[in-house]
């Protein structure tokens, strides 16, 4: 029976849904898409909750398995712990809360991206020494272009540079930019067109139904 | 020393001599062929004819046994068999025949007995093939001195070789040794030795021509005899008994059969005589002893002077003769007689017979029937019926056959002499018959009786001895032995009443012939007169009882026959044996081994008509039938149909036993070194035998090649041994275990190697290139950075100047921002990460800060679970005095908003519904934030915050719709990161501003700050926006130099690697 | 609780940074700590703010609708137990055919049609030979557009030697699609860099507004 059960809700679901864009104006059309819009955010959370229980799952079977690197998922484990619980007890929008993320998610994650301003610089000095083609060229010579223009040079200050000559390179290549991007998005967007039709018609099943 | 024992005498002899001392006889069978002297048979070499005389000795034990047998059941048959009619006229219309057969040769009554060059031997008696006991069968034997040779028939000068084995009775059949050698020539060289009585049978029993007829040949009447009980024997037995025509069981079976059958009723009388019927013998002693007229040799009791041997024979023959003493014809005689009538005919090549009257003794030459050689015929149906005597005194049909059997010239088989002598034997008309025919026919009726038989019997009925018969001193010397008497009274007495001899002087020739073989056959042959050949009266006796008399089938009392029959004729040597009867020495076959007979009578004299016989050395001698029964050792016994052999052998010829012969025989081939090579074998065992060429085994050598000692394979080589094990082995052929390549394998294997040798070979290794090891160029890049950013944050000094000129998204931004009307509910979604809180707070810094200005309501918003605390730090940060974000008031937070698009979709579609949120247990959409809020453009403006590019175009595809037809403004302020794919969003109206990164948020500020809007909060941008310069300077440098050097390192290395190429 | 707060991220501010010269434990650590954080904070909010309100509150007031999210949203959570697995099929079959319908929509309302329509709005309103500059800007957009379009279009035909090749008009602008894309790439890198950079001023900043806090 799931096997039928599984594509029949996500194909019946999926056309109400897809015509409530067309037929915005029709109540009982919006009042299933919103059912079952609803219904799909609270399901993506408790996903989200899914996910994260198996997190826990991992990490606590590595420390029971005695695996390599069991330290670390004790951390991780007691980390998730403790916040879980002060979330639970005092309220995400507790202070504590609060002073938790400002000082262990705020700072690693922002440190992550920081050193990634490293390992950006290296791997574009890296480029033509690897890949010294055409492509590899313009991709590195728009990347110091766009740089150049996004900021004036210190210790270089010209009123013409700076206020003719970066602007009109930032625009020239923004217009490149921005019609790559187009083309860009109209082809994702084509693609999430298939994808989702694909999808509404069967021929994919992602949630496992055969 | 070594030492061999005699396998004559049994002494013991030393290794190194070739004789025995004891008896000179030959001490190790031939070794021609085990030297590889003899030679083996090639493809299209036509095998050595053999003589079934010459083979006797190999018959095996069962034949001889079965021989013994056959003639005791003759006898019964015999008597069975009512007498046929004389057949006088047949009798007379083959004198002529036979007298032209005469004529052209000298009777020989044994010529039938000679070897046959063709393959289709005709039946010879055994007893006749064994008269050519010094016959040897090639020319290159060497008879042994004394003892016949294995293969050469037994004569009468033989001595019997010593058998450690019980050697079967000796019946009538076996004849002394000189009988034996009667064994004719070819032709019927002695056809005038037929006495008349046969002679007339002749005419009515044809003698059969049988050109199958091997060296044996029989007197005519004698082969007429065999022809008789032939007459029911199979064509393919119809051959010489030395040849081979089947299985040799056939041949020995032939040879029981035809040793029942096919002996004259006189022959088997004497073989079969038995003890109860001494008296009919005695009665028909009486009858030929009172026959003055019957010659010496067919007068066995006149013998007086004979040796106790030859009276003893007499004795036998005397039992089993019955010959009426009024003058009728002894039983044998008038089955001999009435066999003349039968159908049978005589054969015409029967043995030999002097066919002139002068030749042939008086009984055998006949008046009306031409002294013919008496004829040894394989196909005689009834023998005895010929024989018969006419009382006027002519002879005998078939005596008279027997002499005009001049065209006799293959010598019947041995087997079939026997009968053939029985058949033919046709006593003289007056019913006389010798004691020995007498005997010899009563050793009949013990053998197997047969129609054909029983007609021969009666044939051999009609041979009847006058009762006044002048019997042949040897025949009357074969009633002498009586001791053997198996033959039934009635059937004796029938045998003598229809076998007829003359009663005076027609003696046969032959006859007469016989009786001076004692000194020289030829000598008397021509003059047997009346008397007994001193070489008849020589005859022991017990030879003729054993011969014929005897009738006991058991292979004891024929030997006992025969030795008593040996001694006889020995002691018959000394007193007056005819030379060719002393000659004969031993016979071939065991039983006659007693015989000791020392010297061969052929061996210094031979008669005309034995002249013709084939010489045992003659090398066209036909191997025979016979020879096979006589050399098989391995025969099975089987029960033979005789038919199939088809010889007529008397019953004191198959008597003999292989065992004896294979016994004797090795020491007489020693010496018989020629003839006992090849010549051991009969002619259809040769040809059996496996070529040269195709046995031999080139790759063995000579050495090691195994050669056969005995069997029937002696002397080839190649053989398999019949003993696994015991034979010569050769050695196992050493194999070479270096393997044999070739150049090609080798040139190939050496490539082979090489690869190989490469693959084990480490091969020269490149050390890769160490690449710049990542914390040395990151140091560096990271210690530039850090220094700058540092430096610039330090320095608190403006190097780089604020961007003089915004985007026109920026200043879009702005204006919309500016133009927004005051009080309103701003919705502000938090969808970047905390990564980005740095630049996010950069970007929106001012916008928030105007929008403060503006006494917008914030409202907050996140699709992303750290929104919210985003959100909370960011306002944090952002607004500061004078502003404050009271919540509630002029700020709520909706928290966080799960599904992505999804959860924009419906906050978009519904914003109530999708972001429930209570604050001190009241909807926030009843706070005043939002309580004008009813669906999503009731917002005064939204601004997305958001570094992802994903996020930000699914909240403008989903709020696309609900903003299509509003006027509420969708501001962007994103991650620079994100700016290039948004934009287009800008550029195609979507998105009402668009704010990007640190520049944006500078430039932001800069028009803030231009417009007169610029507040103390601003300035995030400002400060980091030297450092940034400095940062992206610094990027800047190290790209473009670090790219530099590693295209052109990256050339160098491409160049190098080109020219290591 | 500032100062706390403010020294346990200048500690994993700086264990992080440390991987500037190396991996090493603090760096490790201070990832899977803040890995453990998270979950653990997403974890909260979903129970806090979203089951109970969305999820339990509605179940319990006895609303059909409420009870199916319940029914549904339990099915899903066995998707954590491999062996009842299978039980969240439906629940994801919604949430699939939801989302799809929501690409499909944004897709096409969003992006596919405002796109195309702005490509050619380029040339909306601007003179061939008045807006010169617009016109070979509008035009220049659309044959970028175009060309990265036609640089993702791999179909091809056989030709005699059973070669795949496009033909010739498309492998042109597939040519000039990648500069363009290359150029686009170019910039997004650039802009990711700004960002990084500018995390990394801000670290900076904070750790030497920390230690100058404490000097």
């Amino acid at each position: 029976m799931n096997r039928f059960l599984s594509p029949v809700i996500a194909i019946a679901v999926g056309l109400l849904v897809l015509l409530g864009y067309f037929l915005p104006n029709n109540a009982l059309l919006a009042g299933l898409r919103t059912t079952f819009v609803q219904w799909a955010v609270v399901l993506a959370a408790v996903a989200l909750l899914v996910g994260v229980f198996n997190l826990l799952s991992v990490h606590i079977k590595k420390i029971s398995a005695k695996e390599k690197g069991r330290f670390y998922s004790l951390l991780l484990v007691i980390s998730l712990l403790i916040t879980f619980f002060m979330g639970i007890f005092l309220g995400t929008d507790s202070a504590a809360m609060q002073t938790l993320f400002d000082s262990v998610i705020l700072p690693v994650e922002s440190s992550l991206l920081a050193i990634m301003v490293v390992t950006l610089i290296y791997a574009a000095i890296r480029l033509l020494r690897h890949r010294n083609d055409l492509m590899a060229f313009v991709f590195l010579g728009t990347v110091l272009i766009i740089m150049f223009a996004a900021a004036p040079l210190p210790f270089l200050q010209s009123p013409g540079l700076d206020e003719e000559i970066r602007p009109f390179i930032a625009s020239i290549f923004s217009v490149f930019s921005s019609s790559g991007a187009r083309g860009i998005l109209i082809g994702v967007a084509l693609g999430s067109l298939l994808t989702g039709l694909r999808v509404l018609i069967g021929a994919d099943r992602p949630y496992g139904g055969k | 020393m070594e030492k061999i024992n005699c396998p004559v005498c049994g002494e013991e002899n030393p290794g190194e001599l070739e004789n025995c001392q004891h008896c000179k006889q030959a001490l190790r069978q031939s070794t021609s062929e085990l030297n590889g002297a003899g030679k083996l048979i090639d493809s299209g070499h036509t095998p050595t004819a053999k003589e079934t005389s010459e083979l006797e000795h190999s018959l095996p034990a069962w034949l001889k046994n079965a021989r013994q047998g056959e003639n005791k059941e003759e006898e019964p048959k015999e008597e069975e068999a009512p007498p046929p009619p004389p057949s006088e006229p047949k009798a007379e219309s083959e004198e002529p025949e036979v007298e032209k057969e005469d004529d052209s040769a000298p009777l020989d009554w044994l010529s039938g007995l000679d070897s046959d060059e063709d393959d289709d031997e005709e039946e010879a008696a055994d007893w006749l093939v064994n008269l050519q006991g010094d016959l040897a069968p090639e020319e290159d034997e060497e008879i042994p001195e004394g003892i016949p040779a294995v293969d050469e028939p037994i004569t009468a000068g033989d001595a019997p070789r010593p058998s450690a084995e019980e050697e079967p009775p000796i019946e009538t059949g076996e004849l002394p040794g000189w009988v034996s050698d009667l064994q004719g020539d070819e032709k019927e060289e002695n056809a005038d030795a037929l006495p008349d009585l046969f002679t007339e049978k002749e005419e009515e029993k044809p003698i059969l021509k049988d050109a199958d007829t091997d060296d044996g040949e029989l007197p005519d009447w004698l082969s007429t005899l065999s022809k008789e009980k032939d007459s029911t024997i199979e064509p393919s037995i119809e051959t010489s008994p030395v040849q081979p025509v089947s299985a040799q069981e056939a041949d020995a079976g032939s040879f029981e059969d035809d040793t029942d059958e096919t002996l004259p009723d006189w022959m088997g009388d004497l073989q079969s005589a038995s003890e109860t019927e001494i008296s009919s013998v005695e009665d028909a002693a009486p009858i030929i002893s009172d026959n003055d007229d019957l010659p010496d040799w067919l007068s066995g009791d006149d013998a007086a002077s004979a040796p106790p041997v030859i009276e003893e024979a007499k004795e036998e023959i005397a039992e089993e003769i019955s010959l009426d003493a009024d003058g009728e014809l002894p039983d044998w005689m008038s089955d001999l007689q009435a066999s003349g009538e039968s159908e049978e005919t005589f054969v015409e090549d029967a043995v030999p017979i002097a066919s002139s009257d002068d030749d042939l003794p008086d009984w055998l030459s006949g008046d009306d029937t031409a002294s013919g050689s008496p004829v040894i015929e394989e196909e005689k149906e009834v023998v005895a019926e010929e024989v018969s005597l006419d009382p006027s005194g002519e002879l005998p049909d078939w005596m008279s056959d027997l002499q005009g059997s001049d065209e006799i010239e293959d010598a019947p088989p041995v087997a079939e002499e026997k009968p053939a002598v029985e058949e033919e034997i046709s006593l003289d008309s007056e019913g006389e018959l010798p004691d020995w025919m007498s005997d010899l026919q009563g050793s009949e009726e013990s053998e197997d009786i047969t129609p054909p038989i029983s007609e021969e019997k009666s044939a051999e009925e009609e041979v009847s001895l006058e009762a006044n018969a002048d019997l042949p001193d040897w025949m009357s010397d074969l009633q002498a032995p009586g001791e053997s008497e198996d033959d039934t009274p009635p059937a004796v007495e029938e045998s003598v009443e229809k076998d007829s001899l003359s009663a005076d002087e027609d003696v046969p020739d032959w006859v007469g012939v016989l009786t001076s073989a004692d000194d020289a056959v030829g000598e008397d042959a021509d003059s047997p007169g009346d008397e007994d050949p001193e070489w008849l009266s020589a005859l022991p006796a017990d030879d003729f009882s054993a011969q014929g008399v005897d009738d006991a089938p058991e292979a004891e009392a024929s030997s006992q026959a025969f030795d008593t029959s040996d001694e006889l004729l020995a002691d018959a040597e000394e007193a007056d044996v005819p030379d060719w009867l002393s000659k004969m020495g031993e016979p071939a076959t065991g039983p006659l081994d007693e015989a000791k007979l020392e010297d061969s009578p052929f061996e210094e004299e031979k008669p005309d008509w034995l002249d013709g016989l084939p010489a045992t050395d003659n090398g066209e001698a036909e191997a025979t039938p016979s020879a096979s029964a006589f050399l098989a050792d391995d025969t099975p016994e089987e029960s033979v149909d005789d038919d199939i052999f088809g010889i007529e052998t008397p019953d004191w010829l198959s008597s003999l036993g292989p065992e004896d012969v294979d016994d004797e025989f090795p020491a007489a081939e020693a010496e018989v070194s020629d003839s006992a090579g090849d010549a051991e074998l009969p002619s259809w065992v040769q040809a059996m035998r496996p070529v040269a060429d195709v046995v031999a085994d080139s790759s063995k050598t000579s050495d090691e090649q195994v050669v056969a000692e005995t069997g029937p394979l002696a002397g080839l080589t190649g053989v398999l041994p019949a003993n696994p094990g015991l034979g010569p082995l050769s050695k196992p052929r050493a194999h070479s275990i270096k393997l044999q390549v070739a150049e090609s394998q080798q040139s190939s294997a050496a490539i082979l190697e090489e690869l190989l040798a490469k693959e084990s070979q480490p091969s020269p290794f490149k050390a890769p290139k160490e690449t710049s090891s990542i914390p040395l160029l990151r140091w560096i890049i990271a210690s530039l950075l850090l220094l700058g950013v540092v430096f610039s944050l330090l320095s608190k000094t403006e190097m780089v100047a604020s961007p003089a000129s915004a985007a026109f998204e920026v200043q879009e931004s702005f204006k919309l921002v500016n133009d927004l009307p005051a009080g309103g509910s701003a919705l502000i979604v938090f969808d970047y990460e905390a990564a980005f809180s740095t630049e996010m707070k950069i970007v929106a810094a001012p916008l928030i800060k105007q929008l403060m200005t503006k006494s917008e309501m914030l409202i907050t918003l996140s699709t992303s679970p750290m929104g919210p605390a985003l959100a909370k730090n960011s306002l944090a940060e952002i607004v500061r005095e004078p502003f404050q974000l009271i919540e509630g008031e002029n700020y709520i937070d909706l928290g966080y908003l799960p599904g992505d698009a999804s959860g924009m979709l419906g906050f978009a579609t519904d914003p109530r519904v999708m972001a429930p949120k209570r604050i001190a247990e009241n909807s926030v959409w009843e706070l005043p934030p939002l309580q004008n809020i009813r669906k999503f453009s009731d917002f005064s403006v939204i601004i997305i915050l958001t570094d992802d590019v994903e996020k930000g175009r699914n909240w403008i595809e989903q709020s696309s719709l609900a903003l299509n037809d509003s006027d509420t403004p969708l501001l962007l302020a994103v991650s620079a990161q994100a700016e290039p794919m948004l934009y287009p969003y800008y550029a195609s109206g979507q998105v009402d501003g668009l704010l990007s990164g640190l520049s944006g948020g500078a430039t932001y500020e800069r028009l803030k700050e231009a417009n007169g809007l610029a507040q103390e909060q601003d300035g995030f941008a400002r400060e980091y926006w030297d450092s940034y310069s400095v940062g992206l300077f610094l990027a800047e440098i190290l790209i473009a130099v670090g790219a530099m050097v590693n295209f052109l390192a990256a050339l160098k290395s491409g160049q190098k690697s080109k020219e290591e190429k | 609780m500032e100062l706390i707060s403010g020294v346990f991220a200048f500690l994993f501010t700086v264990a992080v940074l440390s991987y500037l010269f190396g991996d090493n434990f603090f760096f490790r650590a201070a990832v899977y700590i803040f890995i453990g954080a998270s979950a653990g904070y997403v974890a909260a909010l979903l129970l806090g703010q979203v089951f109970w309100s969305q999820l339990i509150v509605p179940a319990l007031s006895g609303s059909i609708e409420g009870i199916i999210l319940m029914v549904l949203a339990l099915l899903l959570f066995a998707k954590a137990f491999p062996p009842l697995s299978k039980l969240g099929t439906p629940s994801l079959a919604l949430m699939v055919g939801v989302g799809a319908a929501i690409a499909i929509g944004g897709a096409v309302t969003g992006t596919l049609f405002p796109q195309v329509e702005a490509s050619i709005n380029a040339f909306d309103g601007i003179s061939l030979f008045k807006d010169l500059g617009k016109v070979f800007e509008a035009s220049l957009m659309l044959f970028v557009t175009i060309s990265t379009l036609v640089y993702f279009q791999f179909s091809a035909k056989r030709d005699d030697g059973g070669k795949k090749q496009r033909n010739r008009v498309t492998r042109s602008l597939a040519f000039f699609g990648k500069i363009f894309i290359a150029i686009t790439f170019g910039v997004l890198f650039a802009g990711v860099f700004s960002a990084a950079l500018t995390a990394f001023i801000g670290r900076i900043d904070f750790l030497i507004k920390f230690i100058g806090s404490f000097l």
